[in-house]
């Protein structure tokens, strides 16, 4: 009866199905349309005051750093770690809650998501929302003088940024910095 | 006819206790099957291996016709879950929750929004739509829990102590809810241990105790197969009722404590006993079955 039933040939779902990822991303995006504010004025406001602090501050005594131009070393940095605090958060601290306390995964995985779905779902919505928070102090340090060029986006050990190409190495004092590029950071080292 | 739901001496351990020792479960199409038992005695671990959130030790369990937990997916897709623990999402509103589950449980594109009416009505949250989860009470909460497993319209429903903690006319709201879904030929696998609760809206009950099924049968021949037609209920300090109760042990009828009192069964009505008399019910033979000792 019921074996005869469940034995039969029937249609094997695939690993990761659309229709379970998108449930799990939409789950996500309606959530945030409730707590986007905060969360966006975090993870823009922080980096920029790091920016200010490390640009008006140290900036006005560094100006290169390992053969690195010092916007280009701080941005660069600062966009890094801003991408990973607003990624390491929600992953370590927002799953734990969601699995733990508020026994959300329960209900996921009670509708038709397997693991793997959830834990892609849930990947790609972290990957897309930290990819996205990461622009912002990238685009704060490009109005600081920031070369917008995929120099900055590179992880290739190259020590200099184009613009910064033709200057002698390393030894790129202040007033000479601040005359090549119109940057607060370089009005502030005057 | 096969049923919704089949179990096979299922086993389930977690380390060294055994959480469910061997248990056989049916639930024909059709009908509300409920399973009784203490606390500990296996209903959720049970209940969380119809959703493969729980893989089995040992046994065999088909939901719809699927085998589990290979074709547990396709399960999930036609049943619906009512867990014990609330899991909203709080800072959404009513109606974003349903959203949610609507594309979780895959209803097509245009059938989204019905589904989330029908299930406004199910709830009767139709007023509170934009009200936020953390601004609902209890009953409402629950209500909105039942009608997110409902948005498919699934033709088996779980539900895992649908009504503890909730007072009693949301309970009898409830009660009302879950039989009007059985009318319509949903089948329903309900946990609790609210006797009453079982005996009002179950065609067939199982009752579990350490992991096992004790009895099995509709409560009405539960209760005439261990508890007979009538109790009779001593009242008395508690010197008496220990007096009472050896006498009673003494003339082979079984006797349960029921917190002041101890109350004789299957006396058929012996007249010398000073006592009130009254209907027996399930909640005797769950005593008589799961002992009265708290292990």
């Amino acid at each position: 009866m019921a074996t005869a039933t469940a034995t039969g040939p029937r249609r094997r779902l695939g690993r990761l199905e659309r229709a379970a990822l998108q449930g799990v991303l939409v789950r996500e995006v309606v959530n945030y349309s409730s707590f986007w504010r905060s969360s966006t004025f975090s993870s823009t406001i922080d980096p920029t005051i790091y920016l200010l602090a490390f640009g008006f501050g140290f900036g006005s005594l560094v100006s290169t750093v390992a053969g690195y131009d010092y916007i280009d070393f701080v941005g660069t940095g600062i966009v890094a770690t801003t991408v990973l605090f607003s990624g390491a958060f929600p992953a370590m601290y927002g799953t734990f809650v969601k699995y733990q306390f508020q026994h959300t995964y329960d209900a996921i995985l009670a509708a038709p998501v397997d693991t793997e779905e959830l834990v892609t779902g849930e990947g790609l919505w972290i990957a897309a929302r930290t990819g996205t928070y990461g622009c912002f102090p990238m685009l704060v340090a490009v109005v600081f003088g920031l070369d917008p060029s995929w120099g900055c986006c590179s992880c290739r050990p190259s020590p200099r940024s184009p613009a910064s190409a033709g200057r002698t190495s390393g030894s790129s004092s202040p007033p000479a910095r601040s005359r090549s590029r119109a940057s607060p950071t370089g009005r502030a080292g005057c | 006819m096969s049923s919704a739901i089949r179990l096979r001496g299922v086993v389930k351990r977690f380390g060294g206790i055994t959480a469910v020792d061997g248990l056989d479960l049916d639930v024909p199409f059709g009908t509300c099957v409920g399973l009784l038992g203490p606390n500990g005695a296996g209903k959720s671990t049970t209940m969380k291996a119809l959703t493969a959130q729980v893989i089995l030790d040992e046994g065999e369990i088909d939901v719809l016709g699927y085998r589990l937990p290979g074709d547990s997916k396709q399960a999930r897709a036609e049943m619906g879950v009512v867990p014990q623990l609330d899991n909203l999402d709080v800072s959404l509103t009513v109606e974003q929750n349903l959203l949610v589950f609507s594309h979780l449980y895959r209803v097509p594109k245009g059938e989204r929004q019905p589904a989330v009416e029908r299930a406004l009505s199910i709830a009767n949250l139709h007023e509170r739509r934009t009200a936020k989860v953390d601004e609902l009470s209890g009953g409402m909460r629950r209500r909105l829990l039942i009608a997110r497993a409902l948005l498919h319209q699934p033709r088996l429903l779980l539900l895992d102590e649908p009504t503890v903690g909730l007072d009693p006319q949301v309970r009898q709201e409830l009660w009302a809810l879950i039989d009007r879904l059985r009318s319509e030929g949903v089948s329903i696998l309900m946990s609790t241990h609210y006797i009453e609760e079982a005996e009002r809206l179950c065609d067939q009950v199982t009752i579990m105790s350490h992991g096992r099924s004790v009895a099995v049968g509709p409560p009405r021949a539960l209760i005439a197969e261990h508890a007979g037609p009538e109790a009779i209920e001593v009242y008395g300090p508690p010197a008496k009722l220990t007096e009472v109760e050896a006498d009673a042990r003494a003339r082979g009828w079984s006797t349960r404590r029921t917190g002041t009192s101890v109350s004789i069964l299957r006396a058929n009505g012996a007249s010398d006993l000073d006592g009130e008399r009254r209907i027996t019910n399930l909640e005797d033979v769950f005593v008589l079955l799961t002992g009265e000792e708290i292990t």
